[in-house]
């Protein structure tokens, strides 16, 4: 054995003007490659870096992944082949700089505010590159797409999280959800859907967050429907519940019935900041599923409502499509959600991805599941809270006449203390402000009921989410500025009937 | 005790408007989840989870 077996890779930082796509870092390894290069992930994260206004790329030659060390350890150190332990790490930026201009950055003391500054206000993210000749895009943190979509429709995205990243002495931030395409050795895509799916969650509840060689371990440790754990040949939805229970946190899984309810589900947990797995079934008639993560929502105006026994609107009507990580494409790619009949004749969730500038769909499938991780001290189902919603809301049109027809009603979860945090805009009155934030027992997360006007709040329920029925947990009514004074005495009986404390 | 001279302090009038009252949001209420005890046992019935779907392999193609 010669000595540069004991010698340090060397590194170092190379700037690069964005040409418009990756291919130039993501160079053809030698032999037969299965299928085409650059892989399709390589093409699209180069499509979304354009969409997003890209212009430089700074390589850094050597960066240790925890996710593929990981990957290494458990499956590609065993190979023959001597796969190295360490990636690339490419960071992109909206301003254009080159070489020079970084050297001086990075050397010149005075300006270390100012450049700090440039660097975070032009970051973009970063994507490892990992020395794996089929699946080379690892770990990834790009920013979603801005709040206004070119249809009208809005954007929102409530299951990303800042993700510090360290280069050449300066902190950057990047708020987005990690992706990664999947290598098939360790992981298919339902670990690497799982794993985007626990990266929010895991961190904001202070638990480990799993690599992906963890969770295929963890999904593999009880139940192998599939022969063997490695290399991945997929995982089944109770293998994923499986992996979920072994990270810390408790699957919701939730199959799918009918659009509006598919929509309800989606709306509630993406806006807690969850992020649910979607388990899909090409349309084309392929046995194989396959699993997405569900980052974010494409929202339009709330639709009228077509029961004319029932007086109000329900919110998760106006969510007209989704944004997911597909580990076949990318991150963020836009899904429209429709009805589609199948072919056993049910109406059925048919979802259909797209590329970031296409307006033709890529991939075709029926949503036959959603499987939410969440802590597992949240326990009431958003279905029980949506059972008291919709009769509370029915109640309300009657007991509020001038608002029948337009009240619109909302459930979904969120921390008591951002909850309270967000009071301090409620304009409630100096008793109520102190009897919600001093004087009222709530649950790390509660269960909440948004009852509005369109988009004037009249009032809250707040409800215990440790316990497993909606009803009797709530613990607050809390009206708001939209409910004139003169309904208050019906909003304290409401109250009454519930055993909450009333807030005014 | 306290309680009870209290109670004796409201007018009466005022008392039956407030019973009304209670008596009416309750009535809602009920009524409400008369209405919508269809729609809210369609959701509920969704969530019943199947050995088949538990076994459902989602392995996707790259």
């Amino acid at each position: 054995m010669n000595s540069s077996g004991y010698s340090y890779p060397k590194t170092d930082i190379t700037i690069s003007l964005f040409a418009g796509d990756l291919r130039a870092f993501f160079p053809k390894p030698q032999g037969l490659v299965e299928s085409e290069w650059p892989p399709t992930q390589v093409e699209y994260l180069g499509v979304y870096l354009r969409e997003l206004g890209c212009k430089t790329v700074l390589a850094e030659a050597h960066y240790m992944d925890r996710d593929y060390v990981d990957d290494v350890a458990l499956f590609y150190s065993r190979s023959l082949r001597s796969y190295p332990n360490y990636c690339q790490r490419l960071h992109f930026f909206s301003e254009t700089f080159d070489q020079n201009t970084w050297h001086s950055m990075v050397v010149e003391p005075g300006s270390r505010d100012k450049t700090k500054h440039f660097l975070q206000n032009s970051y973009l993210g970063f994507c490892v590159v990992r020395p794996l000749p089929g699946s080379p895009l690892g770990r990834t943190v790009v920013p979603t797409l801005g709040p206004d979509a070119k249809s009208g429709a809005r954007r929102s995205f409530g299951a990303v999280r800042p993700y510090e990243v360290h280069l050449a002495g300066y902190t950057l931030q990047v708020v987005g959800l990690v992706f990664q395409q999947q290598d098939q050795g360790v992981s298919a895509c339902a670990t690497t859907a799982l794993w985007s799916s626990m990266h929010n969650v895991t961190k904001a509840e202070g638990l480990t967050i799993l690599t992906p060689a963890e969770i295929t371990e963890a999904a593999s440790r009880y139940a192998l429907p599939t022969g063997r754990a490695l290399p991945s040949e997929g995982l089944t939805i109770q293998q994923i519940c499986e992996a979920t229970r072994a990270a810390g946190l408790q699957p919701v899984l939730i199959p799918s019935v009918s659009l509006d309810h598919d929509r309800a589900q989606l709306l509630a947990y993406l806006s807690s900041g969850f992020a649910p797995v979607l388990a899909l079934q090409p349309l084309s008639g392929s046995g194989v599923g396959h699993a997405v993560c569900a980052v974010g929502l494409k929202t339009n105006q709330v639709r009228p409502q077509t029961n004319p026994a029932l007086l109000y609107k329900d919110r998760a009507t106006s969510v007209c499509g989704i944004y997911i990580h597909d580990d076949r494409l990318g991150p963020y790619a836009a899904a429209e959600l429709v009805s589609w009949t199948a072919k056993d004749g049910r109406i059925r969730t048919a979802v259909f991805i797209r590329w970031p500038d296409a307006d033709v769909p890529t991939d075709q499938s029926l949503l036959q599941a959603i499987i939410v991780p969440v802590p597992a001290k949240l326990r009431m189902s958003l279905t029980r809270i949506r059972a008291l919603g919709h009769g509370l809301v029915q109640a309300a049109a009657v007991l509020f006449p001038e608002f029948a027809g337009q009240i619109v009603f909302n459930c979904r979860y969120q921390l008591a203390s951002d909850y309270l945090a967000r009071a301090a805009d409620f304009e409630l009155s100096n008793d109520g402000c102190y009897a919600l934030k001093c004087e009222t027992v709530l649950s790390r997360f509660i269960g909440l009921i948004e009852i509005t006007n369109e988009n004037e709040p009249l009032f809250d329920v707040l409800l215990d989410a440790t316990e497993t029925l909606a009803n009797p947990s709530a613990l607050a009514v809390v009206g708001r500025k939209g409910l004139p004074a003169k309904y208050h005495s019906e909003l304290a009986n409401i109250a009454l009937e519930f055993a909450a404390r009333l807030i005014l | 005790m306290k309680d009870d001279l209290n109670a004796e302090t409201v007018p009466q009038g005022q008392n039956q408007s407030a019973k009304r009252s209670e008596e009416r949001v309750k009535q809602a209420l009920e009524n409400a989840r008369q209405a919508v005890k269809p729609i809210v046992k369609q959701e509920m019935e969704g969530e019943l989870v199947s050995n088949e779907l538990l076994s459902v392999r989602l392995r996707g193609l790259r």
